[in-house]
């Protein structure tokens, strides 16, 4: 997988975005850590004069690593366009490919050289977090397991991530559908399940009941990667329950690495500009949407002008059914068009 | 060393390149040539593995060049922009090539841009047009590569940087025995320069012609008559009147022999005078003569 022309080349094409990781890192938990400790605990320990345990050292700055690992999934994402999308939208693909190496290999470095940089700045970044801990006056609270959960519980959701984003770069023509795209379906299982339940209630009548009891509804979670994201820092602080959620991620690697490798070596650049890369996929696609968006407003619609649901199923159909047929054909005729065009971003 | 073999390619459904087949051998310098939309630079394109054909094969060595990336490390691509390179000085490009390519000799690229007075520590971007495509030539040159494909490597430059530029070639294929592929709009360059010129039209070979063998096939003449020209030779299938002022017609006449030619002579004209062929009258000859490229 190492090439050293290829690294180079990947290096430098993406060289900004990838010394943000460090970067972002560094600020939330390390630079924000060490505020918090010693602009806010500290003086809270003075003021109330008591002491902090060690759970509540750590969960003070859960909200750091909340916004840390947003703003890495926001980074990654944009990784994954800088790596793909971007490059379709200039000569830089033509040149990528005229190089003489497969272009499994180059796909391979793309991946390879952001779950390196991505790795490499949590483990920095943990490093610095234990250390600005330990030279605090809460060193004794130092705990090297919440480190560990963090970094790997965080490496894990967001390769997953970036596997999916580079396999949506796939299969996209432009970085602003590669990265759009990426942001959708990494909640679209959770939404999709949403309104195809609405639809079966309406339909049928059947009440799957309250959403998230639902198992299903638990799956849906446990494949959207956007729950994960914003959810590790639940689960660095419940680990136990945690690891049995975390095959939805593993899932994304395992699944999106080889499919992405597969799309890229099939990918036509004739066909760059244009939302879907395969011709095979765009009729799919475009039906695929016009269904979610009939879904959608036909839910909107009966929400709108039903404000009681549990009224009989003949006054929820009417709305139900406008909506879903008005939304579908307009969707179809909006994506029509937009199939067509060639994006230049 | 490099073989086509019945190459078609689609874009948007359309197709752009049609059974197209040709080979070509070391120390030579093939044109292509072709109107706006052609196909030259998708031919370029697909020769070089950047797009995939719909059928048929280009071998390089032969090894497919697109099952096989690897061969392609013996040849080089310079497109018709240096856009990828703006952000590099040119001895960071030349570090990277030397990083892809085995063979790149960094003395040889140094001489050169020593030769051409390039700087070498200033970004690329700050380069004029010229400066950019000499650049790119000296580096894809200095990779050593048996093969190398130009897209219109002329485009933009000043006629003394042309002039430059087109001697370097010649005398890059006559020392170090590499072969260039050149797509162009400049008929005058490519009939300079090359051995052998493709005629690309609506995405198929129209002609390959020889250029030392042009003067054998093809004849160019003035001609003028006493009376009226005679129609029955102006409408033979081999026989193209490319002017007429007053009653002098210059014609051009595709023949291996010289039968036609005698059928003029018969006619007694007043005028009968053979000029000097150039790949312009060929192009008038097979393309329809628009001057649009």
């Amino acid at each position: 997988m190492f090439n050293h022309a290829l690294w180079m080349k990947e290096y430098r094409q993406a060289k900004p975005v990838l010394w943000m990781l460090p970067v972002i890192c560094l600020l939330f938990m390390g630079v924000a850590r060490g505020f918090v400790i010693w602009n806010k605990l500290i003086p809270y320990e003075g003021m109330y004069n008591r002491d902090l345990t060690a759970e509540s050292f750590y969960s003070a700055s859960y909200g750091l690593l909340f916004m840390r690992n947003c703003a890495l999934a926001g980074l990654i994402v944009l990784l994954a366009t800088s790596f793909i999308g971007m490059e379709r939208r200039n000569l830089l693909n033509d040149f990528t490919f005229s190089l003489p190496f497969s272009r499994r290999r180059i796909f391979m470095v793309k991946w390879g050289i952001g779950v390196t940089f991505l790795a490499a700045s949590l483990f920095a970044n943990e490093v610095v977090d234990a250390l600005v801990i330990l030279l605090s006056p809460f060193s004794d609270h130092f705990n090297v397991l919440y480190h560990i959960k963090d970094f790997a519980f965080t490496i894990i959701v967001l390769t997953g991530l970036y596997t999916f984003a580079l396999f949506v770069g796939t299969v996209t023509g432009s970085a602003f559908a590669q990265a759009i795209l990426t942001a959708i379906f990494s909640i679209f299982p959770v939404g999709f399940m949403t309104i195809l339940m609405f639809f079966v209630y309406v339909n049928f009548r059947w009440d799957a009941g309250h959403v998230f009891s639902n198992p299903i509804f638990q799956v849906m979670m446990d494949m959207s990667l956007f729950f994960h994201v914003v959810g590790i820092r639940e689960g660095v602080e419940n680990a136990g329950v945690y690891i049995a959620h975390m095959w939805g991620p593993l899932l994304y690697t395992a699944l999106f690495l080889p499919l992405g490798l597969y799309c890229y070596q099939r990918n036509r650049l004739e066909y760059n500009g244009r939302i879907i890369l395969f011709r095979q996929l765009q009729a799919v696609f475009k039906a695929g949407v016009a269904l979610c968006f009939a879904l959608a407003i036909g839910m909107f619609f009966t929400i709108l002008f039903v404000p009681d649901l549990d009224r009989s199923p003949n006054a929820l159909l009417l709305p139900y059914y406008f909506g879903f047929i008005g939304g579908g054909l307009v969707t179809l005729i909006v994506m029509g068009r937009l199939m067509k065009v060639r994006l230049k971003v | 060393m490099l073989s086509v073999k019945q190459l078609s390619k689609e874009m948007d459904g359309r197709p752009t390149l049609r059974d197209i087949s040709f080979e070509v051998g070391r120390s030579s310098i093939t044109g292509l040539l072709g109107r706006n939309g052609a196909g030259k630079t998708t031919l370029l394109r697909t020769i070089t593995g950047i797009l995939d054909p719909e059928d048929g094969c280009v071998e390089f060595e032969g090894k497919d060049v697109h099952r096989t990336p690897e061969c392609r490390h013996n040849f080089v691509y310079v497109p018709d922009s240096t856009e990828v390179f703006v952000g590099y000085t040119p001895d960071e490009w030349a570090r990277f090539y030397a990083a892809i390519y085995p063979n790149f000799d960094m003395e040889y690229y140094k001489h050169l841009m020593e030769r051409f007075d390039l700087p070498r520590q200033k970004k690329v971007k700050h380069f004029s047009k010229g400066m950019k495509a000499l650049t790119a030539m000296v580096v894809a040159f200095s990779t050593r590569a048996s093969l190398i494909l130009l897209d219109e490597p002329t485009n933009g430059l000043d006629p003394i940087v042309k002039k430059q530029v087109l001697a370097y070639l010649v005398e890059e294929v006559a020392e170090s025995g590499t072969s260039l592929i050149i797509s162009s709009h400049h008929l005058e360059e490519i009939e300079r320069i090359a051995d052998t010129v493709i005629w690309l039209k609506e995405g198929r070979i129209e002609e390959v012609t020889v250029l030392e063998r042009l003067k054998d096939t093809l004849h160019k003449l003035q001609v003028v008559f006493k009376d009226e020209a005679p129609s029955h030779l102006f409408n033979r299938s081999n026989v193209k009147v490319i002017s007429k002022v007053g009653r002098v017609y210059t014609v051009l006449i595709e023949e291996e022999g010289t039968d036609t030619l005698r059928l003029f002579e018969e006619e007694d004209p007043l005028l009968f005078e053979a000029m000097p062929i150039r790949l312009e009258d060929l192009f008038d000859f097979k393309l329809g003569g628009e001057r649009h490229v």
